[in-house]
């Protein structure tokens, strides 16, 4: 088949879908028909092309119908969180409790500061001591104390009635739960029979 | 020609496509009104969500930080009843001093100063001195310092032996500390 022979029978099915009227009238011309094979094809595009957009149309009021329901419920949400803050903020005012944005911006340093207080009170020079008095043999005497509460270090000066006296108490503070690393920084022989030591210690610091 | 629009309407209503031209103007307003709805109607809503949405996240956050910050107020509230007021700090230094003399220990000099915290209006009372006494005695005075009903802290402790080992009298380098509140830090309500 030639492709003159398929767009006349193309235009011929055209024909006949576009105007029912031209299956009665096979041997009739009309010379003076506006009619166009292209129209009905054109029209049916536009119809399918209206139903289309009439969907979309559609489908946008409904999306917009649900947006806007949400929209309500959504606002009654916040203006419930709204409602509740502001009690809170009035409940606060009545307890004295200052939550202005002045008093709001300072209170990350008052919490640091009040952390701070607490954690020193934690340490006890009371239990400090105690723990010590039992940490150290009877073989030794100590002479001076300095604790550094902020690393918890120890330094510790003292006598000796012998070298090996030392090691015992370094070796005690090894294997002591409150007391660790114990470092020996000198040992000096007095010659009267004394040796004197310095030695720093960490102390962990329980609370009761 | 009075409206050379309509003249070009009837010239275009005389041509063979005129039959579809009523659909394509429906489709025409059709799409118009169709954008019409998603641009403005369902964009509105769209925005207002959004807008919502964003202002609810906020007041949800502060509703949280409101309740967080209430609740750290009246902790703090218990804390600075614990401090000393500023006019307080004179009675609270004979006080300690008082309570040398009750534990038979020896406190001859105490220096003051203050020094300013990152809390605006709490201070820092820093007393320093030298105390003598039996050890016992010492420690007694450090137990009622550290359970004082004021927030006093042993800051520094430098033990140092006394010359005289036979009286067992122990010399200590110390420092307290306490932090004065102005009146301006809230105590809880009565």
């Amino acid at each position: 088949m030639s492709m003159g022979n398929l767009t006349s029978s193309l235009r011929d099915v055209v024909t006949r879908l576009g105007q029912p009227s031209a299956r009665t009238g096979a041997f009739a011309i009309n010379l003076s028909s506006r009619y166009r094979w292209y129209l009905a094809p054109a029209r049916l595009v536009i119809m399918l092309l209206a139903g289309v957009i009439g969907v979309a149309m559609l489908w946008d009021i409904s999306r917009a119908w649900l947006a806007w329901q949400d929209v309500e419920s959504m606002e009654s949400a916040l203006k419930q969180v709204q409602d509740r803050d502001r009690e809170l903020l009035k409940d606060a005012q009545q307890e004295g409790i200052d939550l202005s944005e002045a008093a709001l911006l300072v209170l990350p340093k008052e919490i640091e500061f009040a952390n701070q207080l607490i954690e020193k009170r934690s340490f006890s020079w009371t239990r400090f001591l105690t723990e010590l008095e039992r940490a150290i043999p009877q073989r030794i005497a100590v002479n001076s104390i300095r604790l550094d509460p902020a690393n918890s270090t120890i330094m510790l000066t003292g006598s000796a009635r012998a070298l090996e006296d030392v090691t015992t108490l370094t070796v005690t503070f090894q294997d002591h739960p409150q007391f660790k690393e114990p470092v020996l920084g000198q040992h000096r022989d007095m010659g009267n029979g004394l040796v004197e030591f310095d030695l720093s210690i960490k102390y962990r610091n329980r609370n009761p | 020609m009075m409206f050379p629009g309509l003249d070009r309407l009837q010239h275009a209503l005389r041509q063979p496509y005129a039959p579809i031209l009523p659909w394509v103007a429906f489709v025409a307003t059709l799409f118009v009104l169709s954008y019409g709805i998603h641009a403005l109607v369902l964009g509105a809503a769209e925005q207002e969500q959004v807008r919502l949405e964003a202002e609810s996240v906020k007041a949800r956050q502060q509703l949280s930080r409101h309740k967080e910050a209430k609740k750290a107020k009246a902790d703090l509230q218990r804390v600075w009843a614990v401090l000393p007021l500023f006019r307080d700090f004179a009675p609270l230094a004979l006080g300690v001093t008082e309570e040398a003399k009750r534990d038979q220990v020896t406190l001859p000099a105490l220096s003051y100063r203050t020094e300013k915290t990152a809390v605006p209006d709490a201070t820092k009372a820093i007393l320093q001195g030298t105390v003598t006494g039996r050890y016992e005695d010492l420690r007694r005075f450090l137990y009622n310092l550290e359970s004082a009903e004021e927030l006093l802290f042993i800051e520094d402790l430098n033990l140092i032996r006394s010359g005289n080992v036979q009286d067992q009298q122990l010399t200590f380098n110390i420092r307290i500390s306490t932090y004065l509140r102005g009146e301006h830090l809230q105590s809880p309500a009565p």
